[in-house]
């Protein structure tokens, strides 16, 4: 399973990757927007994991450029606490999950099982 | 003669500007010079610390995924085997410290619990407690935030002594890391700070305390504070907590001398409301300020279920002043909005001064 990882925050990232990694799903990340965009292109990833807040695009904008894609690509939204407008937002635009910032690795990866299992 | 002396001026005055230019110029190639090492310094400085925090990372991100204590220890133990002597240094080491406080509140559960072990076994709890000690505010208070964020409880009673500091910000961060470290049992510094708690101070213990469970007996003791801003935290967990019990106290809050803590109070009854709520507010009107009268009316609409507030509103509705005669009107059509529902048993609906009062509002 190939997931796009879209996290600003460095060590963030890699914990998230090297998690997703060791349940053997196979990780591209990047720090921004802009380039997330590029490789939902080039790179056609089976599901997607954006933070909400990145440098040149936001989590939402990825949201709603990947929901009007024809291929079907799973999103999850990682939040920081009282982003709830935020959050409502990202579902409006066809978010499939969200999590919130503090967030337990262990349970980003059940979402994940659970999302690729739907 | 003259020719010569002013040759000699001349040349005197030459040799003059010389030396002042030769001496501005030195002084601006010392300048260029010393802001050239001060940032090629900087800049040094900073890639040292980027090339120590990207060996930090992997490791403060390989020990969140670790699925026991004995693989935190053993991802520790290969990691200081490549690179020992970094992590005696006290530059990395507060690297390491940043990397691991920012992580930890960006993750929870067992993630979280490993990045503490890290923290605890390279003893990096020490380095914290160094920067506590320190004479300059911002160290002391990042130490204290650091060592909450860690959960290290063992320095809970050398925190608690900064929370009446004079310095405001070791103190807020010392309130906040006793609340942190032990919920709602730290607020017990309330009963002796004598400085003002501020309004954003109150938020941020307040989301501190979420999901704690309230003590009624400390939060009556706090409402009668001779601290004004404790009465209006008090009154804020009184709010939030929804502590029934404090009716008394709060009405009391009302003749409090501080605005603030009055229009708190007023907050506060809207949460904690009783049958006798609405009486006490109307008691309280005639003496209120026209700001407290507003928030009055509010309440008045949103808890009044009866004939009783009606009446009260309805010698309202004649007054001069434009906004408490739109603030009665609009009570009056909110309660009467409410009544139906609310008082169908004691047939109020039927009440001929109901509907003259309904129309009057409209």
């Amino acid at each position: 399973m190939k997931i796009l990882v879209a996290e600003d925050e460095p060590i963030m990232q890699k914990t998230i990757a090297l998690r997703l990694k060791k349940d053997g799903h196979h990780v591209i990340t990047t720090d921004n927007g802009r380039e997330a965009l590029s490789l939902i292109d080039s790179e056609l990833p089976d599901l997607i994991i954006t933070d909400i807040m990145m440098p040149y695009a936001s989590g939402l904008e990825i949201v709603g450029t990947v929901k009007k894609l024809e291929r079907k690509v799973p999103i999850i939204v990682l939040s920081a606490m009282g982003q709830e407008n935020v959050v409502v937002e990202a579902f409006d635009l066809g978010a499939d999950d969200f999590i919130a910032k503090p967030f337990s690795p262990n349970e980003l990866s059940m979402r994940v099982k659970r999302l690729m299992a739907q | 003669m003259t020719a010569f002396v002013l040759l000699k001026i001349t040349v005197g005055a030459d040799t003059l500007f010389l030396n002042a230019a030769a001496v501005l110029a030195a002084a601006v190639a010392g300048m260029l010079s010393f802001v050239f090492l001060f940032r090629k310094q900087r800049y040094l400085r900073q890639q040292k610390k980027g090339a120590v925090l990207h060996l930090f990372s992997n490791l403060v991100a390989e020990t969140a995924i670790c699925e026991s204590l004995q693989e935190v220890q053993a991802t520790l133990q290969a990691f200081a085997a490549a690179n020992g002597k970094l992590l005696q240094k006290p530059f990395a080491r507060q690297v390491l410290i940043k990397a691991l406080v920012k992580t930890k509140d960006e993750i929870s559960g067992s993630a979280a619990g490993n990045l503490q072990h890290l923290f605890e076994q390279l003893q990096l709890h020490k380095d914290c407690y160094q920067r506590f000690l320190s004479k300059q505010w911002h160290v002391k208070a990042k130490a204290i935030q650091q060592l909450a964020e860690m959960q290290q409880s063992q320095y809970l009673v050398k925190i608690y002594r900064e929370t009446n500091h004079t310095n405001k910000y070791i103190r807020t961060e010392a309130q906040l890391a006793v609340v942190k470290l032990t919920g709602f049992k730290g607020l017990r510094f309330l009963n002796i700070v004598s400085h003002p708690v501020s309004q954003w101070q109150q938020l941020s213990l307040l989301s501190q305390l979420k999901d704690g469970l309230a003590e009624e007996d400390n939060i009556r003791r706090w409402l009668s504070s001779s601290n004004s801003t404790v009465v209006e935290f008090a009154l804020r967990l009184t709010e939030a907590f929804k502590c029934y019990q404090l009716h008394t106290e709060v009405v009391a809050c009302l003749q409090h001398t501080s605005a603030v803590v009055r229009r708190q109070a007023l907050h506060a009854l809207r949460e904690i409301a009783c049958e006798d709520t609405t009486s006490v507010l109307m008691h309280y009107f005639s003496t209120a300020g026209k700001e407290e009268q507003l928030v009055v009316l509010d309440l008045l609409g949103e808890i009044g279920t009866g004939e009783k507030e009606l009446f009260f509103l309805d010698t309202l509705l004649s007054t001069n002043d434009k906004g408490i005669r739109y603030s009665a009107s609009r009570a009056v059509q909110q309660i009467t909005s409410n009544i139906p529902i609310k008082t169908e048993a004691v047939t109020v609906t039927s009440s001929p001064l109901l509907s003259l009062l309904t129309k009057k509002a409209v």
